[in-house]
């Protein structure tokens, strides 16, 4: 029966010509039926008789079928499920190709990162992998770095303790914010204060939106409560996705599924982009369904926001979507997606366009899929763009030279932080190729004086009388102010700062009264002034920096409300020219949003 | 002359003590029984977004039941108000591989033709060798593919598709070529014998072939209270993306599947008897007050047609979905292969099944019943899913399964949809496709 199943197995396979007379003859009698012809005479094979033999053979062999019993185990480490499967079933090839995947997905550089990480003892080191490490890395790291915060480190100093969440604190970047809030949340001190308010301020919304979802599906609720949420709450969900209960993680899949479905292009562009900082596992099929049926733009936030998912679900998707990528937009986000999970196929795609001639957001695109498929070879390629008029496009290239982690970059690095809208980035960049440098034990004396941090070189102090003028011009207008005089505030306001131009104060001051009363662009203006004179009062205090986030989007909302896409633009490049490490993270990510959906509605336009 | 009915209705309203509202937006969903019980239908009227939806049980087009619910809401002259111009917003049509010409019909050619645009497939297939490939195999294959585009074969287009996928990989698997190759046989028998006017086995040719049946052919369940346990979904090279829910009846254990064609082109025809689907998150609880259901084997098709959605299950209905498992290897097998019987080919089996432990191997989970009996992962046909299913099993307590047994070979093995774990967050059914 085996023999004769095989013969016609190999004939479907390989063709016709396999399953000559006998083997045909043989495959019958297996059957039991009777020999259509004479020995010596039998007919050629047709289709037919090896597909219906086929169907026949394979049923009888599925009837004798039985379940299989775990075989004795060995005791030692080398057991393994191919060894299971041999037992059970002999190797064949299915089993080669499956165990090839296994072992892709083992070579995912999220288990490398874990395995470098389990190597550091010393709290700095895995701080400086928090600094300079990818993506995983920076995870690994973290969640080590959470045993020592929390007690478990031994030896670990409260002293240490402390200086190790300060600097935890400044690591807040882009995917890892939230998990650092979560860590230093259980830690005592400011900066677990501050973490303990992020995280509660998301959990309130969350708490909400379970409320809402359960109200919509009873009918309560209109609309979909999720779509519902202004933009700042969106990517609040987003960033904070993965500490949803189920129930409204459940929705935000059904959200993508219908908005994909009913091909609302807008507003699912709107939604997932949102989770551009990288989403929960429970959200996979419903990005990955994203990634398969959406219009380009959802294709490409969905392709950002896996690659930052460690789920072996995801570079298979990565993988067939790079096959089908349609547009340059596309085929570059999916390569720089694919090569965070460790697949360097879209590489030399990411190369071809980086060029001076590409659109601008090709290159930003390409520049940002470099931070995961770039090496030290591309330095050279990359750093002339620090020099690019477009800031934007400057601070891709400076984020990108820090990926690399390459001491070649240093030089440039240390000249673009002279230009002020690039500095925190490229001082970002630095600390990032230091970081890597050092623990490689190759950190370079430093070539060019770095300039001094934070605020510009302040000028000749003004006089004494001034100041003092100044700052009586502002408790004057704080006290209009507590009386609700806004406008008699204002205009005290405003000469305490023609007095005394580095008080803080009335700038804040102003800035909020001016925003309270539309007045945007007066707002933003006060607010600059204030980021000018002193950018690390303003923007290292979180509310302060959140204030400045919210004041910059509710402006570029107005200027795009009016048409003014390219002032919206300039002001949101300049937003993200700030340091804005101490702001919430969703604010952040709702800034960078906003650029991007201004930047292609300019796009259109022109 | 008598009093019409909807007079009646208000009089019995306003007895009730109530005034009308000064709008309907309160109003969700209208059911209206026509006729009597044994020969009368359902008319439900549901909203839908900004429109209403408009179904009877009896499925056909133009039918009295419908008339009488027009005459009922006072609809009594033809359609001969001028209505608004609707201009539907057609999405530009992404790049597919079938020309748009061949495309326009989405009308279903009749059993005899399929069954011979398949065999031809067929012999072309074995007379080249499936695994050799040849430009004749390929071109035959875009044939039957532009053949079918759009029409309701789905049962078909999915060995179709999985067989076109399979050719099209650089290194296609033997196991999967010769498990295609074999169900297209047995569909072609099953066609031939029903052009051929010889009955089918019932549900065979709609899980084999596919169609969308008449609402009328179908049996009508009223107060079901469903559990969505599983979800699967494939794009398909003719025009839509499958979606499948998978529901178990948490009062009888009995599962159900709804199957929607999702439209992924644009010229995709919608409406006619295609099932819309249902909508809510995953994993749900329905409260079905009126279904639809298909005859055939387990899972069988399931249309919701007037449903309230609960976007979590109930404790209580996860317990009650635990004790629905099978729970033992062999009970397994058994039910694979009487599904096997009934279809005529081995034919992926939609199982819960409750393992007594997981045994995991170099981090590879494997689940094992009570007596040690082992059914593995079906790794070789999906190893992303397998491999998120592992990520899940080592962190908490396995409690159920969800998945389609398969035939790899000379074992089953099971490809897993969903699980059902008991977590430090409780017990979650976590969704893996």
């Amino acid at each position: 029966m085996r023999a004769a199943r095989d013969a016609v197995e190999r004939a479907v396979l390989n063709g016709l010509g396999a399953l000559g007379p006998e083997e045909l003859a043989a495959a019958r009698q297996a059957l039991g039926e009777a020999p259509s012809a004479p020995a010596g005479e039998e007919t050629p094979a047709t289709a037919h008789d090896a597909t219906r033999l086929l169907l026949a053979l394979c049923g009888r062999v599925r009837r004798e079928v039985q379940p299989p019993e775990l075989p004795a185990q060995d005791t030692d480490a080398t057991t393994t499920l191919e060894r299971l499967d041999a037992a059970l079933v002999g190797t064949m090839d299915d089993e080669r190709l499956a165990a090839a995947e296994r072992e892709a997905l083992r070579r995912h550089p999220a288990r490398a990162a874990e395995q470098r990480v389990a190597g550091l003892r010393e709290p700095r080191d895995l701080l400086r992998l928090v600094t300079g490490g990818s993506t995983w890395e920076r995870r690994a790291a973290v969640l080590r770095l959470e045993e020592f915060l929390r007690g478990d480190g031994r030896g670990f100093a409260a002293a240490d303790r402390k200086a190790t969440a300060e600097a935890l604190e400044l690591e807040r970047e882009g995917a890892l914010a939230r998990e650092i809030d979560l860590v230093l949340a259980a830690v005592s001190g400011a900066p677990g204060g501050r973490a303990r308010a992020r995280v509660a301020r998301a959990q309130k919304l969350l708490e909400r939106l379970e409320k809402d979802v359960r109200r919509f599906w009873d009918g309560d609720l209109p609309e979909d409560p999720v779509v519902a949420l202004d933009d700042e709450a969106l990517a609040t969900l987003g960033t904070f996705a993965a500490d949803a209960p189920d129930v409204v993680v459940g929705h935000l899949g059904e959200t993508l599924r219908r908005l994909t479905a009913e091909r609302d292009a807008t507003t699912l562009e709107r939604v997932v982009s949102a989770l551009a900082l990288g989403a929960d596992e429970r959200l996979v099929p419903s990005l990955l369904r994203v990634l398969q049926d959406a219009e380009v733009p959802a294709r490409v936030h969905a392709a950002r926001s896996l690659a930052r998912v460690d789920d072996p679900r995801v570079p298979a998707a990565l993988r067939k979507a790079y096959r089908h990528a349609g547009t340059p937009d596309e085929q570059v986000a999916l390569a720089g997606a694919l090569a965070a999970h460790g697949d360097r196929r879209g590489a030399g795609a990411v190369l071809d366009h980086l060029g001076a001639d590409q659109p601008p957001h090709v290159l930003e695109l390409a520049l940002e899929a470099l931070v995961a498929t770039g090496e030290p070879a591309n330095v050279g390629r990359v750093i002339p763009f620090l020099k690019q008029g477009r800031v934007s496009t400057a601070r891709a290239a400076a984020a990108a030279l820090g990926a690399f982690g390459d001491g070649a970059a240093l030089e440039a690095l240390e000249q673009a932080g002279s230009r002020a809208e690039l500095r925190p980035q490229a001082e970002r960049s630095l600390a990032q190729v230091r970081a890597r440098l050092d623990l490689a034990g190759a950190l370079p004396p430093s070539a060019v004086p770095r300039p001094a941090k934070g605020d510009t070189p302040r000028p000749a102090r003004t006089r004494l009388a001034a100041r003092a003028v100044g700052r009586l011009y502002y408790a004057l207008g704080l006290l209009w102010l507590g009386t609700g005089r806004r406008v008699a505030a204002l205009g005290a306001f405003e000469l305490a700062v023609a007095q005394h131009p580095y008080l803080l104060g009335p700038r804040l001051a102003r800035a909020r009264i001016l925003l309270r009363r539309k007045e945007l662009e007066g707002a933003v203006e006060s607010l600059r002034g204030a980021i000018r004179v002193r950018a690390a009062t303003v923007l290292q205090l979180p509310d302060r920096a959140n204030f400045v986030i919210r004041a910059y989007l509710r402006y570029a909302d107005s200027c795009t409300a009016s048409g003014r896409h390219l002032r919206a633009l300039e002001a949101l490049d300049e937003l993200l020219g700030y340091d804005l490490r101490f702001a919430d993270v969703d604010l952040r990510l709702e800034a960078q949003r906003r650029r991007e959906f201004v930047a292609r509605d300019q796009r259109r336009e022109e | 002359m008598a009093q019409r009915f909807a007079e009646q209705a208000v009089a019995a309203l306003r007895a009730l003590g109530a005034t009308a509202a000064p709008g309907d937006e309160a109003v969700g969903s209208v059911m209206v029984r026509v006729g009597d019980a044994e020969g009368g239908a359902l008319v439900t009227l549901e909203r839908a977004g900004t429109g209403v939806r408009a179904a009877c049980t009896c499925g056909r087009p133009g039918c009295e039941h419908v008339a009488s619910v027009l005459a009922l809401l006072g609809a009594t002259a033809p359609a001969s108000v001028p209505r608004p111009p609707v201009v539907p917003t057609v999405p530009p049509p992404r790049p597919t591989s079938v020309p748009a010409a061949a495309r326009a019909c989405g009308e279903r050619p009749d059993d005899a033709a399929i069954a011979e645009r398949l065999r031809r497939l067929l012999e072309v297939l074995v007379e080249d060798g499936a695994a050799v490939g040849s430009e004749r195999t390929d071109a035959m294959l875009a044939e039957v593919v532009r053949f079918l585009y759009a029409t309701d074969a789905y049962g078909l287009h999915r060995v179709l598709a999985d067989l076109r996928r399979e050719i099209g990989t650089a290194r296609p698997s033997p196991d999967r070529l010769l498990r295609a190759v074999e169900l297209l046989e047995a569909t072609c028998l099953v066609l031939e014998r029903r052009a051929g006017g010889r009955p089918v086995e019932p549900g065979v040719y709609e899980l084999l072939v596919g169609r969308d049946r008449p609402l009328g052919e179908l049996q009508t369940r009223e107060d079901l209270t469903l559990l969505e346990v599983a979800r699967n979904s494939a794009r398909t090279p003719f025009g839509y993306r499958r979606a499948e829910r998978f529901l178990v009846d948490l009062a009888t254990g009995a599962r159900y599947t709804e199957l929607v064609a999702v439209a992924i082109e644009a010229d995709f025809p919608a409406g006619g008897m295609r099932y819309a689907g249902s909508v809510g998150p995953f994993p749900r609880r329905v409260r079905a007050d009126l279904a639809a259901v298909e005859p055939g084997p387990s899972p069988q098709r399931i249309r919701l047609l007037q449903y309230h959605v609960e976007p979590e299950p109930h404790a209580e209905d996860l317990r009650r979905l635990a004790s629905a498992a099978v729970r033992d290897v062999g009970a397994l097998y058994a039910e694979f292969e009487a599904l096997a019987e009934q279809v005529g080919v081995a034919y992926p089996c939609f199982v819960l099944f409750a393992p007594a432990r997981v045994v995991f191997l170099d981090g590879e989970a494997t689940l094992v019943d009570a007596e040690d009996r082992v059914l593995p992962l079906a790794r070789a046909v999906a190893p992303d899913t397998c491999a998120a299913a592992d990520r899940f099993l080592t962190r908490g307590r396995v409690e159920l399964v969800v998945g389609h047994v398969l035939l790899l070979r000379r074992m089953l093995a099971l490809s897993p949809l969903s699980l059902l774990t008991d977590s430090p967050r409780g017990e979650r059914l976590l969704r893996l496709r």
